[in-house]
């Protein structure tokens, strides 16, 4: 304590830019794996929380959920196939009229609100309680200036409707998803007649003839650069983690092998390698934890500043765990070169071999 | 007031060895310092006078023979013991200062207090003591940067009877100041073993010095003789 304390004291210019690259680094991690997540999140969230076990596509849609078509005769068909445990669903993408203002993207997702389930509500009624032209939209539709109650017209066929309910975590392509029952009709939007997308099944796999039925994973994994997008996603945030990391715990470990003469002094006037040790850790540790503290809080700040429209998403969960492996990785760092200190002679740090 | 032997040497011996090759450095050494005795080591550089000091230091172990301080057999002692045994009982004085960089005089004290483990409030009252005869009060808050050759041998000398040794070990303590000032150091040396009945060797190449020591031996090629 003595020690680390009085060196950090008489050497406030070294440990200050040290700080200051930890800060830097950490800030780097969390912003870039903050956005990497938020763009992701953004990208499928409404996805992956589809409320199904299985999903039913045409048999020409190879898997792929937007291209795929299914007619009343399909739903028939897939009826008395399955069962009461089906769900009709379909993607509509189009736009709300605001006035004096862009119109907004939104993604209609058209379902059997008797059927599909409840999802997360923060606000407002859930799917099963909608009456005539109401609908539950995400929260995300609220950064437009939407709220509660408010009525809203679709650009394209003027369709109005309210909003009963908000849930969370229902994003599409960047665009903010609109519960809607079949009734609004938007599964007809492009042609004529009803065309769905999918049929939404809890049960047992099986085989059926002229569909193809595969889980939620798979569909989600099927999505045009849903893979491509996560996998880039994933490697810029463990190669950013990987390099600072090596990076912050190298720092550490060159800091401390300059001080090898320092620590001969110490051995030769009695000093246990522990005592040695334990002022390093402690200058290792409030180093990288007040980087932590530092860097999450300059996080905070930016996203305060940064428009609402970014995504950016990081858990305290990601924070802790960020900030605790670079606590052992530093201190392992450090310790790298105590080990060396520990095993040479306090004479020959010295450097006082005959 | 020359009672009780401090440092007893026995047929000590030490060998380096580089795998195919061992040589010996030190031949057969036998010496006993007594309390209030200040003995000087003079001899070639290469000679083994610095590989002598550390042995005493518990900084190398011998090859063979046996070393006590205090009556205690150094070189059986675990890693934990030696650490403790230099901590406790042998003060250093090396070549250069080696001050630890970032504390001040006050500082330099402190920590040898810590490390022996000794009661902080008597600590402080012997650091007073060993810095106003040293000369030292006055700079008391500088660091060693700020201080000048002779000071800082000042400081590791107080560093050295901080832990109140039994024996100061000093390698060529005035190897970087002048002779003015290395006298002066060398004076203050002996001045503390007399007052304080402790021993001192100290190794030098430094001739005019040697008026100062109860005895001088001669290092040659391994082996230590009387002059």
């Amino acid at each position: 304590m003595f020690l680390a304390w009085n060196e950090f004291r008489r050497n406030k210019l070294r440990y200050g830019l040290l700080s200051l690259i930890m800060i830097a680094v950490l800030f780097l991690v969390f912003f870039i794996t903050a956005l990497s997540n938020g763009l992701g999140y953004a990208d499928s969230a409404a996805m992956s929380n589809l409320k199904t076990e299985y999903v039913i596509l045409s048999e020409e849609a190879e898997g792929v959920l937007i291209k795929s078509e299914l007619n009343n005769d399909d739903l028939d068909e897939l009826f008395d196939l399955l069962g009461e445990q089906y769900s009709p669903f379909a993607i509509t993408v189009s736009g709300l009229e605001k006035v004096n203002e862009r119109t907004v993207d939104v993604a209609y997702f058209t379902v059997d609100t008797e059927r599909y389930g409840d999802v997360t509500i923060t606000e407002g009624k859930n799917l099963r309680e909608l009456e005539d032209n109401e609908v539950v939209a995400d929260e995300s539709l609220k950064r437009f200036g939407y709220e509660l109650h408010d009525t809203i017209k679709d650009s394209r066929t003027d369709i109005e409707m309210t909003i009963a309910g908000f849930t969370e975590d229902h994003v599409y392509s960047h665009m903010p998803v609109i519960f809607t029952d079949a009734s609004i009709g938007f599964q007809s939007f492009y042609r004529m007649e009803d065309t769905y997308n999918a049929v939404f099944y809890q049960g047992s796999e099986m085989d059926l003839e002229h569909y193809d039925m595969q889980t939620l994973e798979d569909t989600i994994r099927t999505i045009p650069g849903y893979s491509e997008t996560q996998g880039s996603f994933m490697m810029m945030k463990s190669f950013l983690f990987i390099i600072s990391v090596f990076v912050s715990s190298v720092f550490f470990y060159v800091i401390t092998l300059q001080k090898t003469h320092q620590f001969g002094i110490l051995k030769a006037i009695g000093a246990q390698t522990w005592y040695i040790a334990k002022s390093i850790l402690l200058q290792v540790a409030f180093i990288t934890l007040l980087g932590l503290m530092l860097s999450s809080l300059a996080f905070y700040g930016i996203v305060q500043l940064m428009p609402e429209e970014m995504p950016v998403q990081l858990s305290w969960q990601l924070i802790v765990g960020t900030g605790g492996l670079f606590l052992i990785l530093n201190m392992f760092g450090a310790m790298l070169s105590i080990w060396k200190v520990a095993k040479i002679d306090a004479l020959e740090a010295i450097g006082r071999m005959e | 007031m020359m009672g009780r032997s401090i440092l007893e040497i026995k047929h000590v011996t030490k060998d380096f060895g580089d795998g195919n090759s061992t040589i010996r450095v030190l031949k057969n050494i036998n010496l006993t310092v007594k309390q209030g005795e200040f003995i000087a080591v003079v001899g070639p550089s290469g000679s083994g006078k610095s590989t002598l000091l550390s042995v005493i230091g518990a900084l190398l172990t011998p090859t063979e023979g046996d070393i006590l301080i205090d009556q205690e057999v150094v070189h059986l002692q675990s890693k934990k013991r030696f650490n403790q045994l230099r901590a406790g009982k042998i003060g250093f004085i090396f070549q250069s200062d080696n001050l630890i960089p970032y504390l001040n005089v006050s500082g330099q004290l402190k920590l040898v207090n810590q490390i022996a483990k000794n009661n902080k409030s008597t600590g402080q009252k012997r650091a007073n003591e060993l810095l106003s005869r040293l000369d030292l009060l006055q700079r008391r808050n500088n660091y060693p940067a700020e201080l000048s050759g002779g000071e800082k041998q000042r400081v590791a000398i107080a560093r050295a009877f901080m832990n109140d040794p039994s024996i100061i070990l000093a390698d060529e303590p005035t190897a970087s100041l002048d002779s003015v000032r290395g006298r002066k150091v060398v004076e203050m040396i002996s001045q503390e073993v007399k007052s304080r009945n402790k021993a001192a060797i100290m190794v030098t190449h430094d001739e005019r010095m040697l008026d100062l020591c109860d005895k001088v031996y001669v290092m040659k090629d391994g082996c230590l003789a009387r002059e």
